[in-house]
């Protein structure tokens, strides 16, 4: 840590000073120089250097020597060569962290690409755009906006993969509190793109938007790698990590992917045992009787998993049990929810809505509630229903999610003889 | 006999040691440390230096609240 107080320790004019050094070394890149002649000079002129103190370079190159965008971006690859020396120096690669793959790595991986977006292209555009509220301009922020909802892919793999295992140590309200937060970001970008859309003057507006933006997310990068992955770190064993970047294909990356599968250096066994313990490889033996006829295990779970909705079923203790796995499910769901209690798996805002329906449910209040949401293309369809058994005792609760925009699209008749 | 705190010592730490300590950090405009949980899970991985570069507090700021209740910054 103690490059941060270094930095702190700075004057002002210390730091401009640095950022004219680093600006008088790219300069001379551009007219020419390798990259290992400056390298020298860099690493003399500047110890350790932050990432937000490129972007301020790169863009103050821009701003005040005028050079084109184009250039500067053309010249990121040779900053990347010669930073990443420097960055890397200070971070010497210690744990499997640090190994392509693993969930950490790949987070801090998404967490530069995002830096890069915010700092760099919308930080920008965000100035061009006080200059000049052109379509134009207001075209290439909503362009920035639309690229960084690719985050809600970052937070949901850290919601529903990182925070489940933290719970299970016992780790509650921090997570909880980041939840919030996280939604608050999504909540931003999206409001920030609706004033552009419908952009009537306010230039102001806008601009305090675009700032509240750029400065949450940058302090959600530095909450997650300064506080919340090391405590991550220092609870979850390595099977959990490897859980984690099994089930991270499932939601997606953010700008970036892991370029690689993480298999950490010890021996293959532990893994088949992993899989064979979570039920996921080869054919559940087995038949299930029911009072309507009888099914073998398997036939049970394609037939859930080809009905064209998505089902999740919580129990009397409101712990997820189960759920399909269709081709194309709504809402991303991963194993690691399962065992969790669903007051986990929703997010703060929202999970007061959830509780009520559980009481009411649990009371007897009601049976069934609805919900229908516009989503993209979609038009998802949401109903829960109270599962009780023949003398009325709630036993759970099934979510049954289906899209129902082809549904309602349906017009006129088709016969089974029409053609 | 003066109280040392040290900039990257976990907050935990440093509350376990003089639990007036949260409620100058709050003071100080972290609101999170008062929440549940946080302080035995965050807490332990928060430090002073890093409270200051994530709420853009001045470090002058810590430091001279900090003295106003008896307290010494040690780096």
């Amino acid at each position: 840590m103690s490059e941060l107080i270094n930095n702190r320790e700075h004057t002002a004019q210390e730091l401009t000073e640095r950022q004219r050094t680093l600006k008088e070394i790219i300069k001379e890149l551009h007219a020419g120089k390798s990259v290992e002649e400056v390298k020298a000079r860099f690493a003399e002129a500047v110890g350790g250097v932050s990432v937000a103190e490129i972007s301020a370079m790169e863009h103050a190159l821009m701003t005040e020597e005028g050079i084109p965008v184009s250039e500067v971006q053309r010249l990121c690859s040779v900053h990347t060569s010669i930073f990443k020396g420097s960055i890397e120096d200070i971070h010497r690669p210690s744990g499997p962290e640090e190994q392509p793959g693993h969930p950490v790595h790949t987070f801090k991986l998404e967490n530069r690409e995002i830096e890069r977006l915010v700092n760099f292209k919308l930080a920008l555009h965000a100035e061009q755009f006080q200059k000049e509220d052109s379509p134009k301009v207001i075209y290439k922020l909503l362009e920035d906006l639309s690229l960084l909802m690719d985050l809600d892919k970052h937070y949901s793999r850290k919601e529903n993969l990182v925070f489940p295992y933290l719970e299970r140590y016992g780790i509650f309200g921090p997570t909880k509190v980041m939840w919030g937060v996280d939604d608050g970001i999504r909540a931003a970008i999206k409001e920030a793109k609706s004033l552009l859309a419908e952009y009537n003057g306010d230039r102001e507006q806008i601009g305090k938007a675009l700032a509240h933006i750029m400065s949450e997310v940058n302090e959600m990068i530095f909450k997650e790698e300064n506080i919340l992955l090391p405590m991550a770190l220092s609870k979850l064993t390595e099977d959990e990590w490897l859980k984690i970047a099994r089930e991270s294909e499932e939601i997606g990356f953010c700008l970036t992917a892991p370029e690689r599968e993480w298999i950490p250096e010890r021996a293959e066994e532990p893994a088949e045992a992993l899989e064979q313990t979570e039920g996921t490889s080869g054919t559940p033996q087995g038949f299930v009787r029911f009072e309507t006829g009888i099914v073998s295990v398997q036939q049970l779970e394609l037939l859930l998993n080809h009905l064209p909705v998505d089902l999740t079923f919580i129990d009397e203790n409101d712990v997820v049990r189960y759920f399909s796995h269709g081709k194309e499910r709504i809402f991303a769901r991963t194993k690691a929810v399962i065992g969790r209690t669903v007051q986990n798996c929703h997010p703060p805002q929202s999970v007061h809505v959830v509780e009520k329906l559980l009481e009411d449910f649990k009371a007897g209040r009601k049976d069934v509630e609805d919900f229908w949401i516009p989503i993209k293309d979609k038009f998802v369809y949401i109903r829960y229903f109270a599962i009780r058994d023949a003398e009325g005792r709630y036993l759970g609760t099934l979510e049954f999610t289906q899209n129902i925009a082809p549904i309602r699209a349906l017009e006129g008749q088709k016969r089974i003889l029409s053609e | 006999m003066d109280k040392i705190l040290h900039w990257d010592e976990p907050i935990f730490n440093l509350v376990n040691r003089y639990p007036e300590v949260k409620d100058i950090m709050v003071e100080l405009g972290f609101h999170d440390i008062a929440k549940p949980g946080m302080l035995q899970t965050a807490g332990r991985f928060m430090t002073l230096s890093k409270g200051i570069a994530l709420k853009k507090v001045a470090m002058e700021t810590v430091e001279r609240t900090f003295l106003q209740h008896g307290f010494t910054i040690q780096k």
